[in-house]
């Protein structure tokens, strides 16, 4: 047996992994993009296909569409709700992206890198909100919401959002400055910049994939962001794609092509997010500093 | 140019003192050596004189200032680090720029700065590379390169020798006494290898435990050691100690042996002898120490030889190929004049 076949077990088996894997995430994908792109009638059809007999973009149609037929009827288009809440989407998912990556490049680094009495008890205790479901504090959160009017605004919606993954992005954060040597702010110290100055200039660019990583994570688990907004989201002022999809369902039909087409339309940006920051998601930047 | 004035400084890291108040100056323009075992304090006692350290008692003057609250960034010192320490993001050339940019220097002046310092250190094809793009012995011109692109009133070296090959150790150790004459800039420059101090510096600070054992010109440190543990740890091979006791003008060594030496001192004492200073004789020839030789080698230039003499080995270096091999009989003989004798207990210079 020559050497090439030797793991072929092996290979054989990862192949199947990966194979399941991308089934796993890529099927339901494809599936609801069938699904956005199959005619009304034979979405309801007895015998399932895996490509469509007829393909149709009426769906999507009615989704962009300045008026919309449904069931043969004229209905009011979905497009000012569906852009209103794409949007929605957009900017409490951008803001707090922004906000948890400014936040935890800065928190983190004041975690490694500043001495301050109750510092390791203090970072423990941030992290261990992790641990607590989002379920118990629910309800005084409500309260507290209520309390200083930010229901169903984006400041309240973002600052959930923060608070919620910012623990995870400062967690993430201070292992990257802590894999970083002091050395290469020492020197730049000695070279003449500030605490700040050699932190901006030279611990930041190096923590790039970090940076950029919280940033993935925190848009993804914000775009996602089902019950926060259920909850503190009613209406159309600050209410997500999320919120608004399971909507399209009505008492006595349910708009299975319109609510995966939305669907699709919603998957793109963190998609598109994801794609273009992949490339800074590159390891080895700190190699040459040392000897 | 600055002179570098450290007091009675030490340094406690919570309740482990790991300098116990050590003094000594650098004058203007002196390149110093600060030799020791590892774990000794140099790096500690390198990074309290660059401010990178806090200095828990003692102080810390750079041409005449005390500067133990003064903040690393207004020092005017440059450190080489152990580590290099190059920025990984940055070019050669904006790694060695960077200074002069915080300090508000045109481009102009930034770029004929650096281009003069990569000169010097033959950087100049190498300006647009990052750091990793580099060989060992690039990145530590690099670092060199950083250093010296702004004239600093003092230079810092930790170390940076240690983790290159024999050979560009000893081209570099060249480069860098060379860049001193130059530039004329105080140095200090932190090492575990003699060698290195040796041939480098004006002035060997050699410490122990957080404590100055010695300080002064090499052949000072090498003619008269102060101590048993400078005249063990200046010197390649180490010089032999041989436990004996003194009476009226000789030694009395473990073994019976008894030797004259050129001292008053009486009680037990360490009897210390150079591997260089010992002559290969006969056996029988009157004042030699007698033995067999055990492990022989060479070098080309010098044949090393460990001889048994009891329960006493003695090294030995002879440059002129004497014909012994192992098992041969010998005696050998201190050159007189050249033998040291301490304190048995205190390890301190008699003679
Ligand atoms: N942060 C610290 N906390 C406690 N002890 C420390 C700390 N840093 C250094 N030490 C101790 O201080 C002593 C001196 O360390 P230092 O790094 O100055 O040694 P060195 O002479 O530079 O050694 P080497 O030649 O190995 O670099 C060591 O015994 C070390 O264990
Ligand atoms: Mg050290």
């Amino acid at each position: 047996m020559s050497r090439r076949f030797k793991h072929l077990p092996g290979q054989v088996g990862l192949c199947l992994g990966v194979a399941l894997l991308v089934l796993w995430s890529v099927g339901p994908v494809y599936w609801s993009f069938v699904t956005s792109i199959t005619p009304p009638n034979a979405l309801v059809s007895d015998n399932l296909h895996f490509w469509p007999q007829t393909t149709t973009w009426e769906h999507y149609a009615k989704l962009f569409g300045a008026t919309s037929t449904s069931q043969g009827n004229e209905v009011a288009s979905v497009w000012p709700q569906f852009s209103r809440a794409f949007a929605n989407s957009l900017i409490t998912s951008l803001a707090a992206t922004a906000l948890v990556v400014i936040i935890a490049a800065f928190g983190a680094w004041a975690f490694v890198r500043l001495e301050f009495p109750g510092r390791n008890v203090l970072f423990v205790l941030v992290v261990a909100t992790l641990a607590i479901p989002a379920y118990t504090v629910m309800i005084p959160l409500y309260r507290l919401m209520i309390s200083m009017g930010l229901i169903d605004t984006y400041t309240g919606v973002t600052l959930i959002y923060v608070s919620a993954f910012l623990p995870l992005a400062l967690w993430l954060m201070r292992s990257v400055y802590q894999a970083m040597p002091l050395s290469l702010e020492e020197a730049a110290w000695l070279d003449g910049a500030s605490k700040l100055r050699a932190f901006v200039q030279i611990v930041l660019p190096l923590a790039g994939p970090g940076l950029v990583a919280c940033g993935i994570l925190t848009f993804l688990s914000a775009w996602g962001q089902f019950m926060v907004p259920l909850v503190f989201s009613p209406t159309l002022a600050t209410k997500p794609l999320t919120v608004l999809i399971p909507e399209f369902v009505t008492r006595n039909y349910v708009d299975y092509g319109l609510m995966n087409a939305a669907g699709i339309i919603a998957i793109l940006p963190p998609m598109l997010l994801v794609l273009f920051l992949n490339r800074y998601l590159v390891s080895g930047l700190m190699a040459g500093a040392g000897k | 140019m600055a002179e570098v004035s450290i007091r009675d400084v030490t340094k406690s890291y919570g309740t482990t003192k790991v300098l116990h108040g050590v003094s000594f100056d650098v004058a203007d323009g002196e390149f110093v050596a600060l030799v020791g075992p590892s774990g000794c304090g140099k790096s500690t006692l390198l990074r309290m004189i660059a401010g990178l350290e806090e200095i828990s008692s003692g102080t810390v003057s750079i041409a005449g200032r005390v500067v133990n609250d003064v903040e690393p960034k207004q020092r005017d010192i440059a450190m080489v680090f152990q580590n290099y320490a190059l920025y990984p993001h940055m070019s050669v050339r904006d790694n060695m720029g960077f200074s002069l940019h915080l300090r508000g220097a045109s481009k102009a002046e930034i770029a004929a700065a650096v281009s003069k310092a990569a000169e010097i250190l033959g950087l100049t094809p190498y300006l647009d590379r990052t750091p990793k793009q580099l060989s060992g012995g690039q990145r530590q011109r690099v670092a060199m390169g950083r250093a010296i692109v702004r004239q600093p009133a003092v230079f810092l070296f930790d170390e940076p020798l240690s983790n290159l090959d024999a050979a560009l150790r000893v081209q570099m150790r060249a480069e860098i006494r060379a860049l001193h004459e130059r530039l004329g800039s105080t140095s200090i420059f932190v090492t575990h290898d003699q060698v290195e101090a040796m041939t480098m510096a004006d002035r060997i600070v050699v410490m122990r435990a957080g404590r100055l054992e010695q300080a002064g010109p090499p052949l000072e440190l090498y003619d008269r050691p102060a101590n048993a543990f400078v005249a063990g740890f200046i010197g390649s091979p180490a010089m032999n100690f041989l436990e004996a006791v003194a009476e009226g003008g000789q030694v009395r060594l473990a073994s019976g042996q008894v030797l004259e030496v050129a001292s008053a001192a009486t009680g037990a004492v360490l009897y210390g002898i150079r591997p260089e200073h010992l002559e290969l004789t006969n056996p029988d020839a009157p004042g030699a120490i007698v033995g067999q030789v055990g492990i022989v080698e060479s070098t080309g230039t010098a044949m090393f030889v460990a001889m048994q003499a009891g329960a006493l080995t003695l090294h030995a270096v002879f440059t002129d190929r004497p014909n012994i091999k192992r098992g041969d009989q010998i005696g050998l003989m201190p050159k007189p004049g050249l033998v040291h004798l301490f304190d048995a207990k205190t390890g301190l210079r008699l003679s």
